[in-house]
């Protein structure tokens, strides 16, 4: 059940609220911890042990690795490193079935857990358990919101829930107001990346699967570099659509918002782009690899080294594929050479960096997006016919073909890009005319959904 | 009221919830093919699935007696024209023949009963499909048998024949058919269950050979199409675009996901008044030598064949009304390739078979009808769509539309 389905929006999600709402405080991460289970199973009811499994095996292991204990904390993470890996591999090999739904993200949190205990950063008086409870940690790794596709929110947001603390306020008046305002500030987020998703990325994606069904040899240029522009902002609004969601109903069950795109394609350098995209998957990166092998402190080599280090585990948690590693090989690349630059304290390095994200990354974008790197090279014929002649027959009115087809998505798609206009609608997400704006948007994405589907999000598949 | 304005999104989102909860949306048109919902794949799915083998299963088994009854009037009756005990044997040889032929249909009943009780006990489904695809297996191999002993009776009765001296041609007529008859029979080796069965149920009618007459020995020209019209889905519209000397020579009128039921009367056509409709353009347009058709795939989800022919049928005679002179094409659907339609609950190859089945019977060679099987220019030997041919297991990739063209060149009608 993709948040999308409107299964979900009209019938779980509300049944779910009222649930939620009306048990008392004490027994909320407990609904929570069993709703999302509700919701796993009808998402990939056979991998549902697996969770359960994972989710039992960390909590095992949290009080020991609170201890100070270093060979638990080895043993608790390897073991979730080798079950994530053996998954991908499998699925890499065989078939894409053997990688459970979300296992990538909420092994993620399984881990950043361990780590956390480890670290002294869980809330607990003596040892483990006095100040989180089993209960807490189920629920931190179940949570529906974050369970398919992240966002990889950290245990400290966790704690910072609203709806698990006795309010603070006791006139009913005022806990119901904020109660109200909680929800409709969630509904906000999720109808606007609801829209994101329906109404731009999934709007966009016939264009490149038009690319695909003709084959790549077959496109003219000028829809080539269409096509790219396309998919990027298709894969952004896709993964941005959904973390909005995502977030919106984090806020909805009390959770602080969880940030996971920051106006990306704005970046002045493509280090900068990636921090500012997938942020929980970055700074998770950050924290519990990089900065641990040394970061940056040691040395020219060594950073460069961790970097890789990084950008290799980055390609492999996106899947084992040659696509993945020529991206993420070519993104490495192009970190160190802006490194290099900085080194130097380059004038210019403004404008390189801007090349880098609005030229480079789209380039990159392709490498995720093509699996086969024969197939990748036909489609950098077409990019670049210099580079040689393809064995196709061009339609040569593609490109005006797909403008007029796609115009008013790509239009729109790339209007939001802007931080101003972005942020002008958040701003002002309060005005009528506004809310009246988001009610229609609503409907539409409902209408889109209904009539034609919505394609599963993307980073369903990692 | 004060308080609704502090909540417009929940009042609004709730509102919807409570009419989602009771009608689902079903005011919003759906498409056909849009994905089956949770609910719908837990609950009623499979049983749809057993009544599809049901159905195919009778169908088998009715083409199989059929068949056999065929084989035994053929081998009895009057047109054999050889020495009395060879004439005996062939008889006793027939009668086994359709002795063997009865076991299978009787197998075949056996099938469909199991089938049956696959739709009663919904959770078993999968075994009993497995158990049906033995039987189903089976069936395929007695009518291997069959086949076999026929060809065996043929060959019999062709050897006395040719030695006669008369009547070669007829027989030799014969044998092709029965080669035909073992070729349809000896597909059981795929892994899945329902192709033997379903195949033969729609390979042995093939009621185009009766009536469709265009056969070229030649290839013609490309400006055979200079009078022709193309009407179609995005596979047509596909065709138009990839295939410059068609395009340069023929009219299309296609549009991506058109229906048999939209073809003539949503306005797609653009002219320099706007949009039009093919009806429109049909009537106080010009007057086409040839129309092409191809359309299904994107209905092949809904109705029944009966009511697609019927449907395809409506459009023809509007068609023909407005163009009485012209020839009129009906192309096969084009199959999707094997793992596609091992995979889709509705688009799969079965279903394009017994749809292009049932469209072929509108061919009437008197009244300029024709069929053409396009599927034979893009095999892949198992009534498939060649996957190399096509990158979304679909629609043809650009390079793959000269196979289309080519066909029609050759299979044209002058």
């Amino acid at each position: 059940m993709s948040f999308t389905d409107l299964n979900f929006v009209f019938r779980f999600l509300p049944v779910f609220l009222l649930l939620y709402y009306i048990f008392p405080v004490s027994f909320r991460p407990y609904v929570l911890a069993a709703g999302s289970l509700v919701f796993y199973a009808f998402a990939d009811p056979r991998c549902l042990p697996v969770l359960i499994m994972m989710g039992i095996w960390n909590c095992i292991m949290a009080p020991a690795c609170a201890k100070k204990d270093k060979a638990a904390l080895c043993f608790g993470v390897g073991l979730d490193i080798v079950l994530l890996c053996a998954a991908k591999i499998l699925a890499a090999t065989y078939d894409p079935v053997f990688l459970p739904v979300g296992m990538s993200f909420y092994t993620f949190r399984m881990i950043a857990f361990l780590a956390d205990s480890y670290r002294g950063k869980i809330p607990s008086s003596d040892g483990w358990g006095g100040g989180t409870s089993f209960a807490d940690a189920l629920c931190y790794f179940f949570m529906f919101p974050q369970l398919a596709m992240g966002p990889i929110m950290r245990f400290s947001d966790y704690r910072k829930c609203a709806a698990f603390r006795t309010p603070v306020v006791i006139k009913k008046s005022v806990r119901f107001r904020n109660l109200i305002q909680r929800l409709e500030n969630g509904m906000t987020f999720f109808i606007a990346g609801m829209a994101f998703k329906v109404l731009l990325a999934d709007h966009l994606e016939p264009l490149w699967q038009s690319l695909n069904t003709a084959g790549y040899e077959s496109i003219s240029t000028p829809l080539a570099w269409l096509g790219i522009a396309s998919r990027s902002m298709q894969i952004y609004y896709d993964f941005m659509g959904y973390s909005l969601m995502a977030a919106g109903l984090g806020v909805m069950l009390g959770f602080p918002f969880v940030k996971n795109f920051d106006q990306p394609y704005a970046a002045g350098s493509v280090s900068e782009f990636y921090r500012r995209w997938h942020m929980t998957l970055g700074s998770f990166f950050r924290d519990y690899v990089y900065i641990p092998m040394g970061g940056s402190r040691c040395g020219w080599a060594r950073t460069a080294a961790n970097l890789a280090f990084v950008w290799l585990l980055t390609g492999i948690w996106h899947g084992i594929t040659p696509g993945f590693f020529i991206w993420s090989g070519s993104l490495l690349l192009l970190i160190l050479v802006e490194k290099a630059l900085d080194e130097r304290g380059l004038k210019r390095k403004k404008v390189i960096g801007r090349i880098n994200v609005l030229f480079f990354i789209p380039l990159t974008w392709c490498a995720f997006s093509i699996d086969a790197p024969g197939r990748l090279a036909a489609y950098f014929l077409r990019l670049f016919p210099i580079l040689g002649d393809s064995a196709g027959i061009v339609y040569r009115g593609d490109f005006k073909a797909a403008l007029e087809e796609y115009g008013i998505y790509l239009f729109f798609s790339l209007v939001f890009l802007f931080p101003q206009v972005y942020h002008y609608f958040g701003k002002k997400r309060r005005k009528p005319a506004v809310t009246v704006l988001f009610i229609v948007l609503f409907a539409l994405c409902v209408i889109s959904v209904k009539r034609t589907g919505s394609n599963p999000f993307m980073y369903a598949g990692f | 009221m004060r308080f609704g304005f502090k909540c417009p999104l929940i009042l609004a989102a709730t509102a919807a919830a409570v009419i989602y909860g009771f009608t689902g949306f079903s005011f919003v048109a759906g498409d056909d093919l849009s994905m089956p919902d949770v609910f719908a794949v837990a609950s009623g799915a499979e049983n749809g699935t057993a009544a599809e083998i049901i159905a195919v299963a009778q169908d088998a088994c009715e083409a199989l007696a059929e068949e056999a009854s065929e084989t035994d009037r053929k081998l009895s009756g009057d047109d054999i024209i050889i020495d009395a005990a060879p004439s005996e044997e062939t008889a006793d040889i027939a009668e086994e023949t359709a002795d063997t032929a009865e076991e299978t249909a009787d197998i075949a009943e056996e099938t469909a009963d199991t089938a049956e009780e696959t739709a009663d006990t919904a959770e078993d489904t999968a075994d009993t499909a497995e158990e049906t695809a033995d039987i189903a297996e089976e069936t395929a191999d007695i009518a291997e048998e069959t086949a076999d002993t026929a060809e065996e009776t043929a060959e019999a009765e062709t050897g006395e024949t040719v030695d006669k001296e008369d009547g070669p041609g007829e027989t030799a007529d014969k044998e092709e058919g029965f080669e035909e008859r073992a070729d349809t029979a000896v597909i059981p080796e795929e892994e899945t269950s329902l192709p033997p069965v379903q195949k033969a149920a729609v390979t042995d009618e093939k009621p185009w050979e009766r009536s469709v007459v265009h056969t070229a020995t030649d290839t013609v020209e490309a400006d055979y199409f200079a009078d022709a019209l193309f009407i179609g889905d995005s596979r047509t519209v596909g065709l138009s675009q990839y295939c410059p000397e068609l395009d340069e020579q023929a009219e299309f009128y296609s549009k991506v996901s058109l229906t048999v039921k939209g073809a003539l009367d949503k306005p797609f056509v653009k002219t320099e008044d706007g949009r039009k409709t093919v009806d429109e353009m049909l009537s106080d347009g010009r007057q086409f030598g040839k129309i092409y058709i191809m359309l299904g795939i994107n209905e092949i989800g809904g109705g029944s064949d009966e009511s697609f022919a019927d449907d395809y049928s409506a459009m023809i005679d509007r068609i023909r009304e407005k163009q009485p002179n012209a020839m009129i094409f009906i192309q096969s659907i084009m199959h999707v390739t094997k793992r596609k339609s091992d995979s889709d609950r509705h688009i799969n190859n079965p279903r394009i078979d017994s749809r292009n089945a049932a469209i072929a019977r509108l061919a009437d060679a008197e009244k300029g009808i024709y069929y053409v099987d396009i599927n034979q220019a893009v095999d892949d030997g198992e009534g498939n769509l060649t996957a190399d041919l096509s990158f979304d297991e679909v629609h043809l990739k650009a390079v793959s539309y000269g196979l289309w063209y080519d066909f029609l060149k050759t299979h044209a009608h002058i």
